[in-house]
């Protein structure tokens, strides 16, 4: 992995010749660029690698409960909040794993991952499990369920909410642009690098060949200079090779 | 073939091996208790196909309401025996089969020979030395002789015990269970509208694997385990149906 962001943004800028006083790409933008494209080539290397690089753990997640109703909230059912932004694959695999341990005071209990672990379902699919004795939600077979950035777990309602802790394994998205730190580690796989290099290089370019600003002169494409000359090529193209 | 009671597996045991197979390691597709509720269709079935456990379990017979009602899983009455204080054979009298015997259910004539080809008489009043039952919708209906005793044994095929935290499959069921907990699973993620399409195509081979691993006449799992708890001998067989007794109470 990069060391930090930094490294990268600085690299991009230099290539641009973008490392003057009057600079029209600026760090941000290009930080911003890398965040957007980074997180869809993240997101591709993970689904294609089983490999824990990029999974990050949480522990002593707290569950919460709610007595009134409210813009999704479901009053009375266990939720937590996801701590950070998860990529949306398919079946909610961008929640590796939830496990909880009831008492997680006690010494010489086996730790939750071992065996008390949430399957993910619906809940149009509740109903369902409520038909068989041995698929029905309680403490040995607990469920979870994502509702936007909120996810509802069914099957611990006998445990009191503050007796829970939670353990679980997220595959997080790159850091927000509003929260970028660029002396922050950045976390993305060392050998996409160069695509993603490539990619925030394409759109630095693009941005610098739209004019700052057009002229409504009345008369169409009377100053020429206002309109770009050069050829924007594409990654794709077979005469580049 | 022999065996001890350490050759019993448990659900735990069973899943690490069917959720390798039926790809789903993780259970992401599928809960736990899905998975057990197959194990306990597989004992079910093997139950049926092989009458492989022997049941017994007493009642208390009201003699103001002499019936039974047949216990959860039991599905071949083999034997039942009245009797009074501790169930031995000097305590008590073997209970005998009488078709059409339906007891005093709705005024219905408790004593009725209508469709027994060899006694068509009837008489005004059955005998009271006879000890007899009838059976209706899974309830069985004593005759009046039988309320001298204070309680029916019965001895029936049950249902192998439901599969819990104790090992209680037996060694030779365990191939047969893995491939049919496998089988469904793949058939019910095949047959799931929101299974991922690009899964498809690898569960339908996995799913052609298991069935050819399980349904192959004579060396598939399921006819082998037909074969071994059909030729288990006697003694063995009544060791193994004690311990799914005290299994089950």
């Amino acid at each position: 992995m990069a060391k930090i962001l930094r490294h990268f943004v600085d690299d991009i800028a230099k290539d641009l010749s973008q490392v003057f006083d009057d600079r029209k790409v600026t760090k941000v933008s290009i930080a911003h660029a890398a965040i957007m494209l980074g997180d869809n080539i993240k997101a591709q290397h993970i689904k294609k690698r089983s490999s824990g690089a990029f999974m990050t753990s949480f522990d002593d997640v707290t569950i919460q409960i709610s007595e009134t109703s409210g813009d999704n909230l479901v009053k009375r059912r266990y939720f937590f909040e996801l701590p950070q932004c998860i990529y949306d694959f398919n079946m909610d695999k961008g929640i590796d794993y939830i496990a909880y341990s009831a008492h997680p005071d006690l010494k010489g209990l086996r730790p939750p991952i071992y065996n008390q672990v949430f399957t993910r379902t619906t809940p149009s699919s509740i109903p369902r499990l409520m038909m068989n004795g041995y698929e029905k939600p309680d403490i040995k077979n607990p469920y979870f369920y994502r509702s936007k950035e909120k996810v509802y777990l069914l099957g611990l309602d006998c445990i009191d909410p503050e007796d829970i802790k939670l353990e679980m394994g997220l595959y997080t998205t790159l850091k927000p642009v509003t929260e970028i730190d660029l002396d922050a580690p950045f976390d993305f796989p060392e050998e996409t690098l160069a695509i993603l290099k490539r990619q925030v290089l394409d759109m630095s370019r693009f941005a610098l060949l739209v004019p700052q600003e057009r002229v409504n002169d009345g008369a169409d494409n009377v100053n020429e200079k206002g309109v770009p000359t050069s050829k924007i090529s594409s990654v794709n193209d077979i005469k580049q090779d | 073939m022999n065996t001890s009671h350490l050759s019993y597996h448990s659900v735990d045991e069973i899943l690490a091996d069917a959720l390798l197979k039926a790809g789903d390691k993780n259970m992401k597709y599928m809960s736990k208790g899905y998975y057990t509720a197959q194990i306990q269709r597989a004992l079910q079935k093997l139950s049926f196909d092989t009458f492989f456990t022997e049941k017994e379990q007493s009642f208390e017979l009201d003699p103001s309401c002499p019936q039974v009602t047949m216990p959860k899983g039991a599905f071949n009455l083999l034997e039942v025996f009245a009797y009074n204080g501790e169930c031995k054979p000097k305590n008590g009298v073997l209970v005998w089969f009488k078709r059409g015997f339906t007891g005093n259910i709705l005024g219905r004539d408790a004593w009725n020979n209508d469709k027994d080809f060899f006694y068509p008489t009837r008489s005004s009043a059955p005998p009271t030395d006879l000890f007899f039952f009838g059976v209706r919708n899974g309830v069985l209906h004593f005759s009046d002789s039988c309320k001298g005793y204070s309680k029916v044994r019965l001895r029936f095929n049950g249902l192998i015990c439901d599969p819990g935290e104790t090992p209680c499959i037996p060694m030779f069921f365990r191939e047969a269970v893995i491939d049919f907990v496998a089988k469904q699973s793949l058939l019910a993620r095949i047959g799931d509208e929101d299974s991922p399409m690009e899964m498809l195509s690898r569960w339908q081979y996995l799913l052609n694997e298991v069935k050819q691993s399980m349904d192959m006449p004579y060396d598939g799992t399921w006819d082998s385990a037909l074969y071994y708890s059909k030729n288990l001998d006697t003694k063995l067989r009544r060791d193994i149906s004690e311990y799914m007794l005290r299994l089950d109470y």
